[in-house]
């Protein structure tokens, strides 16, 4: 042990570890992998009862433009299930990573995350909005806009509390990936660029 | 009949490592989570992924470095990917004038003291900052400290500079005290 008291004491707050069992090893092996699964299960099953109610309104509602725009929804369901299941694999690490520099670990661990937070508009908002903007303004399609000056205030309050949070969710996966990216030109500054 | 091999070449590689830097991995996982229950998960995690480890190494660089990226590597993401919220932002070794909880004139300058402070100091440090500290009181090289984290030869001299003056603060005010 070193003869620096810092060191020492360090040192001395934990001085014994060993081994896990290695049959627990095996089990645990790949429990990111099944934590990741357990996921995109429970994003499916959202995805899916997505899917189920705007199908019934697909069939069910009134004016055609609007089961058209509920139709659309579904499919944009799809396009945003499609993208969470190819952007989940990608949040899987393969074990050479895991071997890299630390700092270029890092790095790579937050490129990835900044990438999908910034792109969250494309694939996580957009595939919904066509869908939705014919379901709202359906009615006014095809009965003429000039029923828009015929709608309720709690209309109105719907489409801005749903335009609200769109741009809520928006702004939010921005701020986010504003802030890694902050992290990667740190990381990039101490390593004189060679984080990559 | 080489698949076997290898797998028991890795168990063997994993159980002699474990064995020789468990505590290592025990503490530094300490650096970095301050929940008792979310810190056992992370030492199981770190044990696991060094398990894998050996399937893949072939002696890139030595089996301490191996060993300290494996665990780093972990840790920092299972720290940006935890969700919980931090009350205090993390700062690096340059805005940080004295070790953690030194309000206490009287406290004696014990080992168990100066643990205590030192762990609380692990824990307001930006990532790379607290990679290179956990790194420093594990007592590796300065070669060691950038091979494991990829920081420059000046970058890990700078902040080993800076930790050194930082940890020998505790004893100058406990001097001019005396």
């Amino acid at each position: 042990m070193s003869d620096d008291p810092a060191k020492q004491a360090w040192q001395s707050t934990v001085a014994v570890g060993g081994p896990l069992p290695l049959d627990q090893l095996r089990r645990n092996a790949d429990k990111f992998y099944r934590l990741i699964r357990l996921r995109n299960r429970i994003e499916f099953a959202a995805c899916l009862l997505v899917v189920v109610v705007f199908t019934a309104y697909a069939f069910l509602l009134p004016v055609e433009t609007v089961r058209v725009g509920a139709a659309t929804v579904v499919g944009g369901t799809f396009v945003v299930a499609w993208q969470l299941h190819r952007r989940a694999s990608a949040l899987v690490p393969p074990d050479e990573a895991l071997a890299a520099a630390t700092l270029a670990h890092q790095r790579a661990q937050m490129v990835r995350q900044r990438d999908a937070l910034a792109s969250v508009f494309y694939w996580y908002l957009l595939p919904f909005m066509p869908g939705l903007l014919l379901m709202i303004f359906g009615a006014a399609i095809e009965q003429g806009f000039g029923i828009l000056g015929h709608l309720r205030w709690n209309d109105w309050g719907a489409v801005s509390l749903t335009a609200a949070l769109f741009v809520f969710v928006w702004w939010l996966n921005r701020r986010a990936a504003r802030k890694l990216q902050k992290g990667i030109e740190e990381i990039d500054a101490l390593t004189g660029g060679n984080g990559s | 009949m080489t698949d076997i091999n290898g797998k028991s070449r890795q168990d063997a590689r994993y159980l002699a490592a474990a064995r020789q830097h468990g505590a290592m991995i025990e503490r530094l996982a300490r650096g970095y989570e301050a929940d008792a229950e979310l810190r056992r998960d992370l030492v199981q995690e770190i044990h696991a992924a060094l398990w894998r480890s050996f399937a893949i190494f072939e002696g890139q660089c030595s089996e301490r470095s191996w060993v300290h990226r494996i665990a780093h590597n972990v840790a920092v993401s299972h720290i940006l990917t935890s969700r919980r919220t931090r009350r205090t932002p993390l700062v690096g070794l340059d805005q940080i004038a004295e070790l953690a909880d030194e309000d206490d004139p009287e406290q004696e300058i014990g080992e168990r003291a100066l643990s205590q402070r030192l762990l609380a100091t692990i824990h307001r440090l930006a990532p790379a900052d607290r990679q290179v500290m956990l790194l420093y009181l594990e007592d590796l090289t300065a070669a060691e400290i950038g091979e494991v984290t990829g920081l420059s030869a000046s970058a890990v001299a700078v902040r080993i500079h800076r930790l050194k003056a930082l940890l020998a603060k505790p004893y100058r005010s406990q001097e001019k005290r005396a």
